[in-house]
């Protein structure tokens, strides 16, 4: 598979135009395989596949927006210095969000030793009002639109407050999706953990936003 | 099934990767404890609010700061490594220091062992003191009962006048 979209990718490089279509087509392994060919185009394609995922899970786990896009900027880097490096029998996804994950404890853990970071963290981002809101809709009342708006900051809150652990695993599971099995090799846990993990933060979770959702 | 092992399994109940059986047997005992049911609704509820959560979109120029940085980054990759020419005086000191290391290994190679030489041991003998035993005073004390005094001074003067003794026998 992966031979083949190379063949068709560098079949594409003579015409020109139609590389980057090819490339979007192409499965994660056949981009890698493309970029460690020499097209450079193939490195772009995956930066926008994953740069709104990373950014979202990296956010989602310190808190902080300005320092979760350097953070992503990070993991592209790293990826295009180490993917001759990549074990390619494994999913890049995988590898992609291992990398993310790693920075983003190294992140908390600098600023558990930094008080000064930890309360811009409690602060939050600074642009949060000028953020598209979809919990909303025009036609909802304003009343509701409060409501909605409020709950929506309640369960932003409540993720950030989870313990780091849990928290991680917690949005691995239900913001991105990722399997048990994925999550256990991001994180560089047994799936035991994992299980018992996600299982803490859900009860945790849902223990703080029940008042709120009767 | 009790409540403990039903909260244990929960989060599997919820992804749908219980086993046909614990998941009748799960489904069993919340209809059964309303306490676990209440459980059960309030985690998918809240879940479905995280699900819900709008998606963090990129500032607009993340791109371009990527560009740059990866620019920067494969600049500092490729940048070419000037070999390294010592100056005059660091090859001085150099050539001084392998100089010197040379000229202490050929001495230690090249050094001769000589017998081993003691210095002469210059010795004198102490004068002999004269025997107490053969005094007056000695000889008066020994009727009048003090019998232990010159015993102990007898004693203690024992090894000189043994080696006195045998002084006197090489003269």
């Amino acid at each position: 598979m992966s031979k083949l979209a190379m063949k068709r990718v560098a079949a594409a490089h003579q015409t020109g135009p139609s590389v980057r279509e090819l490339l979007r087509q192409a499965d994660d392994s056949a981009v890698v395989t493309a970029f460690l060919g020499g097209e450079e185009r193939a490195f772009q394609e995956l930066v926008e596949r994953y740069q709104t995922r990373l950014l979202n899970f990296i956010y989602r786990t310190i808190g902080d927006r300005d320092r979760a896009e350097d953070l992503v900027q990070e993991v592209f880097i790293r990826v295009y210095r180490h993917l001759h490096r990549f074990d390619r029998s494994k999913k890049f996804s995988t590898w992609a969000y291992t990398i993310a994950s790693n920075l983003a404890k190294n992140e908390l853990r600098n600023r558990s030793r930094s008080p000064l970071v930890l309360f811009q963290t409690i602060q939050g981002s600074s642009d949060e009002e000028d953020r598209p809101v979809q919990f909303e809709d025009t036609t909802s009342r304003p009343d509701d639109m409060y409501r909605k708006r409020h709950l929506r900051e309640l369960v932003e809150q409540t993720v950030a407050q989870l313990p780091e652990h849990h928290r991680q695993v917690f949005v691995l599971r239900e913001l991105e999706g990722k399997s048990y099995e994925e999550i256990a090799e991001i994180t560089d846990c047994n799936l035991g953990t994992v299980k018992s993990r996600l299982n803490r933060a859900r009860t945790a979770f849902a223990a703080i936003i029940e008042p709120f959702i009767d | 099934m009790d409540c403990r092992e039903f909260r244990d399994k929960h989060a599997l109940y919820v992804d749908l990767m219980c086993s046909a059986l614990e998941e009748n047997e799960m489904r069993e005992h919340a209809r059964r404890c309303p306490k676990c049911s209440r459980h059960d609704t309030v985690v998918r509820r809240s879940l479905l609010l995280v699900k819900n959560l709008p998606v963090i979109e990129l500032s607009p120029q993340f791109q371009e700061r990527l560009d740059a940085r990866l620019r920067a980054s494969t600049a500092s990759l490729v940048a070419p490594s000037y070999p390294v020419r010592p100056s005059y005086r660091t090859f001085a000191v150099l050539a001084a220091g392998v100089a010197f290391v040379t000229y202490l290994a050929a001495d230690m190679l090249l050094r001769v062992p000589t017998p081993l030489r003691m210095a002469p041991v210059v010795a004198t003998l102490p004068e002999l003191e004269p025997s107490q035993m053969g005094t007056p005073t000695f000889v008066a004390t020994v009727p009048t009962g003090m019998s232990i005094w010159p015993a102990i001074m007898v004693a203690s003067q024992a090894q000189m006048h043994f080696v006195a003794a045998e002084l006197a026998n090489e003269r």
